[in-house]
C-alpha cells in the first residue's frame, strides 16, 4: 500500500448476522480509482446484480472516504456513499461532509460496507476496530438530530461522528437521506436503504492516525491553503452559498413555479443579505475547515418563530422560488422539517412544487391534499405537505414515492414533473445555461448539477461558450464531470479544491505529499475511468441514450418571463449536444462506451 | 422642451448597474440607474465604477455581466458599446451550490 493517506483495511457489518469482518484495500483499485467514488463505484459494480431492488436486502451501502479524508489539510471532509436508489432504483452515488468520514479512517479503516437486514431496529458503533450492535427500538420516531445525540452518548464521545436517519427513513420514504453531523447524504434517498435494513444510525470514534507520506510537506501545503481560502473565499465564510440567490434570479434561471419560469419576483426576501440581517445566528464549519460558509439561521418571529435550520441554496431555490414562496421564515422551518424528518430538500421542493401546481391547475382539489390551500407563496401549506411526505400521509403517501413513483401512478402528471432518471432537478432551469441541460441529462445519478458537472461558470465567463450556444458544451460537460468525479474521490470539498490546484489542470505536490505517490497527472483520466465505470454500471442496469432526455417542459415550453424571455431549448437541439457528448466520451450512439473507450481507460480488463 | 434639451436627452443613454452580494457591500446600493454619452463602450462603465464606487475592472474577484452575457464573452471586450435599457451585473465568482 502507499506511504500515506490510506488505511489499507475496509470493514463489512453485516446486519442480520450482527457481525463484521475486515478486509485488505486492494491496491490495483486503489491505482486505479484513487478513492471515494472510484472506490465505492467498483464495490457497487461487484456486489449489487443490476436487477437487486432498492429494498431488497441484497442491497448494500458502500461508504469510502479518499486519501486525503481527515489529513491535516483544508475541509478534509468528504466521503462517499454509493448504493442502489429507492427514488431512481438504480446506481446512485452522494458525498457529503462531517466527521465521519475522518473518524472511520482515524479507527483504521477506508470503508464501509453495511450489508444484510436486521431483525430488528438497530444501532452500530464502531470504536476503533471494534463494532457493537445495539437495540434502537426506544428510538423509533426519533429525529435524525435527536438520533445522533444518543448515538454520541451510547459511544460515550460528544466529537464521535455520527450518521442517522429520520422517522421518514423508517416508513421507506424513497427521498429520504442519511444525516451525517449536520450534513447529508441528500440525493436518491439511501436513507430509505439504510430504514429497509432497520438501521438507525451508527457513530465512529478512532483513535488511531492517519498516515502521511510527507508530514512537513503538508503543513507547509496547509498554511499556504488557508492563507489563500481566507482572501479567495471569504465571500463563502460570510455569505454562504445562499449568495448564488440573486445571481441566479438576474441570469434567468431560478426555478420558480415548479419550473414554470426562470424569474422570481420576490427573490429580494430570500437571498443572502435578508439571511444575514434578519436570520444568521452563526457560522459553523465542517472537519478542518477554515472557511465555515454554513450558516446557521433561526427564525425570531411570526408564525414559524423559533425554527432553526442551516440553510443553503439549494433547500432556498427549492422550497422558496420554486414554492412560489417569498418568506425565508417558511423556508427556513421547511428546513428544519425536512431535516428532522430526515428526506431530501431538494426532492422535496420538486416534489411540493408539483402539487401547487396541479391544485393551481385544478387537476387535484383540497380533497386530495387533506384540505390544504396548497397555492403557490403558501408557506403554511408548504410545511403541512412536507409533514404529510415525511409520515406517508393523504397524498403524502404517494409523493413519498418520489418522482418516478408518482410518474408511474399518475402518467397524466408528467407534463409537471421536472426529473431526468427518475431524480428531480436541481434548483437551476436548465433554459438557462444549455450546458446544464446536458449536465443533468448524463449525470450518472439523475437530474444533478454536482455529479453531472456545474457548467454556469464557464458558461458565462469564458470567451468560448455562449450559455445559448450548442456547440463545444459536449466536450464541457464532460470535462468538468471528469473533474468532479476525481475531486469527489480525493475526500476533500468542492469548496476548496482551488486552494490546492485540484482545477481541470491539476497541478500541485498534495498528493505527492499524503501518499507519496504522484497521481496528479492522471487525476483526470481517473476522473475518466469512474465516470465511465458508473456509466457501464448503468447500462447494465438499463439506462440508455432514451433516458438521458429531458422532462417535456425544458424542451417543449418556452420561458414565459424574466431576463431570458422567449429562450426555448427544443428536443432537437438537446440531441445536437447529446451526440456531441457522446463522441466526447468515447460512448456509441445509444450511450454505451465503445470497447475502444473501455481499453483506453483500462477498465475492460478491470471490469472482467 | 426647446430643442437644445431634446438633442441633450438623445445624446444620452441610460443603462441599470445591478450589485449583487458582497458587491453590494462594496458599492452601499442594490442598484442604480446610470446615464452615459450614446456610443459609450463597457471601458467607459468600468472608468465610471472606478472612479465612483472604486471597484477596479477587470478584477478576478468580480463576475462583470451585460444582458446575461459575461463581458468577456463578447468579441470586442471592453470596447463593446452599450446601449439604451442595458442591464449591467456585478458579482462574485459563483462555483455551484
Amino acid at each position: 500500500m502507499l506511504k500515506g493517506g490510506y488505511m489499507g483495511k475496509v470493514l463489512r457489518v453485516n446486519l442480520k448476522k450482527k457481525d463484521y469482518s475486515v478486509e485488505q484495500l486492494k491496491e490495483s483499485e486503489v491505482m486505479k480509482l484513487m478513492g471515494g467514488r472510484g472506490l465505492a463505484a467498483k464495490r457497487y459494480y461487484d456486489e449489487i446484480a443490476p436487477d437487486v431492488e432498492s429494498f431488497d436486502p441484497d442491497n448494500k451501502v458502500f461508504f469510502f472516504t479518499g486519501p486525503l479524508t481527515g489529513v491535516s489539510l483544508p475541509s478534509t471532509t468528504k466521503f462517499q456513499l454509493s448504493t442502489k436508489s429507492p427514488e431512481t432504483e438504480m446506481y446512485l452515488c452522494s458525498n457529503c461532509g462531517g466527521d465521519f468520514g475522518p473518524q472511520l479512517k482515524m479507527c483504521g479503516f477506508d470503508g464501509l460496507i453495511i450489508e444484510g437486514q436486521a431483525k430488528d431496529l438497530t444501532y452500530v458503533l464502531i470504536r476503533d476496530g471494534e463494532v457493537t450492535f445495539g437495540d434502537a427500538g426506544r428510538w423509533r420516531g426519533m429525529t435524525t438530530v435527536e438520533t445522533r445525540q444518543r448515538l454520541k452518548e451510547a459511544i460515550g464521545e460528544k466529537r464521535a461522528g455520527a450518521m442517522s436517519i429520520g422517522p421518514a427513513a423508517e416508513k421507506l420514504v424513497r427521498i429520504s437521506c442519511i444525516d451525517v453531523d449536520s450534513r447529508a447524504f441528500g440525493r436518491g434517498g439511501a436513507g430509505a436503504v439504510l430504514g429497509s435494513k432497520l438501521l438507525k444510525g451508527i457513530a465512529v470514534k478512532g483513535s488511531g492516525r492517519i498516515p502521511v507520506a510527507d508530514e512537513e510537506k503538508v503543513n507547509e501545503i496547509r498554511k499556504a491553503a488557508i492563507k489563500n481560502l481566507r482572501v479567495t473565499r471569504a465571500n463563502h465564510t460570510k455569505y454562504g452559498t445562499p449568495q448564488y440567490i440573486e445571481v441566479i434570479n438576474e441570469l434567468g434561471c431560478m426555478p420558480t413555479r415548479n419550473f414554470q419560469t426562470t424569474y422570481f419576483e420576490g427573490t429580494h426576501k430570500v437571498d443572502a443579505h435578508t439571511m444575514y440581517e434578519q436570520y444568521l445566528e452563526k457560522n459553523y464549519a465542517c472537519y478542518m475547515c477554515p472557511v465555515a460558509c454554513g450558516k446557521i439561521n433561526v427564525v425570531k418571529e411570526g408564525p414559524f418563530a423559533g425554527a432553526k435550520a442551516r440553510t443553503e441554496y439549494e433547500t432556498i431555490g427549492l422550497l422558496g422560488p420554486n414554492c412560489g414562496i417569498d418568506d425565508f421564515a417558511a423556508i427556513v422551518k421547511g428546513n428544519q422539517l425536512c431535516d428532522d424528518l430526515g428526506i431530501d430538500t431538494m426532492s422535496t421542493g420538486n416534489a411540493v412544487a408539483l402539487t401547487m401546481e396541479l391544485y393551481e391547475k385544478g387537476l387535484i382539489t383540497k380533497e386530495d391534499t387533506g384540505g390544504i390551500e396548497a397555492r403557490f407563496g403558501n408557506g403554511q401549506a408548504l410545511i403541512d405537505l412536507i409533514w404529510l411526505i415525511g409520515e406517508r400521509r393523504g397524498i403524502g403517501d404517494l409523493l413519498a414515492e418520489g418522482m418516478a413513483g408518482v410518474a408511474k401512478e399518475k402518467p397524466e402528471w408528467r407534463p409537471y414533473i421536472l426529473t431526468v432518471k427518475g431524480l428531480p432537478f436541481a434548483a437551476y432551469d436548465p433554459r438557462g445555461f444549455y450546458g446544464n441541460a446536458l449536465t443533468y441529462g448524463t449525470s450518472s445519478r439523475g437530474a444533478c448539477h454536482n455529479v453531472g458537472g456545474w457548467t454556469i461558470r464557464a458558461e458565462l465567463q469564458s470567451g468560448q461558450y455562449d450559455r445559448f450556444a450548442l456547440g463545444g458544451k459536449g466536450e464541457l460537460v464532460r470535462r468538468i464531470q471528469d473533474n468532479r468525479a476525481y475531486v469527489d474521490s480525493l475526500g476533500i470539498c468542492t469548496v476548496v479544491r482551488g486552494s490546492m490546484n485540484f482545477s481541470d489542470s491539476p497541478e500541485g505536490e498534495v498528493m505527492c505529499a499524503v501518499t507519496g505517490y504522484d497521481f496528479t497527472p492522471e487525476l483526470l483520466e481517473i476522473g475518466s475511468r469512474i465516470y465511465t465505470l458508473e456509466r457501464v454500471i448503468l447500462n447494465r442496469e438499463g439506462i440508455r441514450r432514451k433516458d438521458d432526455m429531458l422532462p417535456e417542459r425544458t424542451v417543449k415550453e418556452a420561458v414565459p418571463s424574466g431576463p431570458i424571455k422567449g429562450r426555448r431549448l427544443t428536443q432537437e437541439m438537446y440531441e445536437s449536444m447529446l451526440a456531441e457528448y457522446y463522441m466526447a466520451r468515447g460512448w456509441d450512439s445509444e450511450g454505451i462506451p465503445t470497447k475502444e473507450t473501455l481499453k483506453k481507460l483500462g477498465l475492460k480488463e478491470f471490469l472482467s | 422642451m426647446g430643442s437644445s434639451q431634446l438633442k441633450d436627452i438623445k445624446e444620452e443613454i441610460t443603462v441599470k448597474l445591478k450589485y449583487l452580494t458582497v458587491v453590494r457591500d462594496m458599492t452601499g446600493l442594490r442598484e442604480e440607474c446610470i446615464n452615459f454619452p450614446m456610443g459609450s463602450t463597457l471601458q467607459e462603465v468600468a472608468v465610471w465604477l472606478r472612479e465612483n464606487h472604486g471597484l477596479s475592472l477587470p478584477d478576478p474577484g468580480i463576475m462583470t455581466i451585460l444582458n446575461g452575457k459575461g463581458w468577456g464573452q463578447f468579441p470586442t471586450g471592453l470596447a463593446t458599446q452599450i446601449k439604451e435599457g442595458d442591464v449591467i451585473c456585478l458579482f462574485p465568482p459563483i462555483s455551484g451550490g
